[in-house]
């Protein structure tokens, strides 16, 4: 059986001229893109700007108490963090940025994106991990510093271990399934084709 | 400056619009599809075509961009379609004859990367051609061809 005959046959009955003309394509390049790369560079770009918004506020939150020592040290954790956050997201963003080049050959391409669609999902549930009771047990102890309550009485009290740990317990399984399962809905599909198509050309080279 | 490169681009779009609306056919499937992976095609090229450096022909890396977009790509249901100007419509197509649209057919259930070199083949593009614009050996375009006319005809033949 001849394809090509058949394919040439075929275009000539089923397509007539496409109707793609220079107005319509400066129309499309002013679009937005709906690729996951693009897609996943925009939820990187948004995460470093609330890194950024964190950082500055716990900065000022800072400044703005310097008389009181133990609050410095309470915020001085989720500072570190935040600022480690936002060099690792930078540098991510970056490589992002780098990978995107879709006149690369498919496979190199589709393995830059590859990693650096995992790199993000991976860095987004360790920095998850830390965060969620980080997040719980730095909020509790501002709290409670505020009462008037300080930072070795908190941690000498049982009851206030148990508040602290029963938080910790509950909030980061229950905020690192919904992160993960957000993850798999936004990029599952996307995933599984890729790894598909990487095995497809990898078993040829 | 970036007015004559646009004007330079959308002229080799529109001189090479055929390859766009091969692929599109081939991988999308209703209307609303077809004119948001037509968009996303160009506007990849677009984003690209600073680097392109005419070391290739322009068909050839338009083929290659339009094979990474189709990789990355994922249509969002709630993206605005533009409807007034749909490019795609053809009321005056005939429906095709059976034995072509189960060719047709047959090649659609293939996955992505498989699409692309059998619709470079049968669009004539040399083994060497190919190999180039995905990126393989000559080689293994050779044995890859092989096993997906197979399995077309064997898919035909059902």
């Amino acid at each position: 059986m001849d394809l090509q005959k058949a394919w040439k046959a075929h275009q000539a009955e089923k397509f007539s001229q496409p109707k793609i003309n220079k107005d319509m394509i400066l129309q499309a390049i002013q679009q937005d893109s709906s690729s996951t790369m693009d897609e996943l560079k925009t939820n990187l770009f948004m995460k470093l700007m609330w890194v950024v918004l964190f950082t500055v506020s716990t900065l000022v939150f800072m400044l703005v108490n310097l008389d009181r020592t133990e609050l410095l040290l309470i915020l001085l954790f989720p500072l570190l963090y935040f600022l480690s956050g936002l060099i690792v997201l930078g540098w991510q963003y970056q490589q992002l940025r780098n990978s995107m080049d879709f006149s690369k050959e498919p496979l190199t391409f589709m393995k830059n994106f590859d990693r650096a669609l995992h790199r993000a999902l991976q860095f987004e549930t360790i920095s998850g991990l830390i965060f969620y009771p980080m997040a719980a047990i730095t909020g509790f102890c501002i709290a409670k510093h505020f009462k008037g309550v300080g930072l070795a009485e908190i941690f000498q009290d049982a009851h206030s271990l148990k508040i602290m740990l029963i938080a910790v317990l509950v909030l980061t399984p229950l905020a690192h399934f919904a992160a993960k399962a957000m993850n798999k809905k936004a990029f599952g599909s996307t995933t599984k084709r890729l790894k598909e198509n990487i095995r497809k050309l990898d078993e040829l080279n | 400056m970036q007015d004559s490169l646009a004007d330079q681009f959308a002229t080799l779009i529109e001189t090479h619009s055929g390859i766009i609306y091969q692929v599109i056919k081939l991988y999308a499937d209703t209307q609303e599809d077809q004119q948001d992976l037509y968009q996303e095609i160009v506007l990849q090229c677009w984003k690209s075509f600073a680097r392109f450096e005419g070391k290739s022909k322009f068909s050839t890396w338009l083929y290659r961009v339009s094979l990474n977009t189709i990789l990355s790509y994922n249509r969002k249901a709630n993206r605005e379609i533009p409807t007034d100007n749909i490019i795609l419509v053809s009321p005056e197509e005939p429906a095709p004859s059976a034995a072509k649209a189960a060719l047709y057919q047959a090649i659609k259930q293939l996955v992505e990367v498989d699409r692309m070199l059998i619709l470079l083949h049968l669009e004539e593009y040399k083994n060497g051609e190919i190999a180039e614009i995905m990126g393989l050996t000559v080689n293994h375009v050779n044995v890859k061809l092989h096993r997906i006319k197979n399995q077309i005809i064997a898919q035909l033949k059902k």
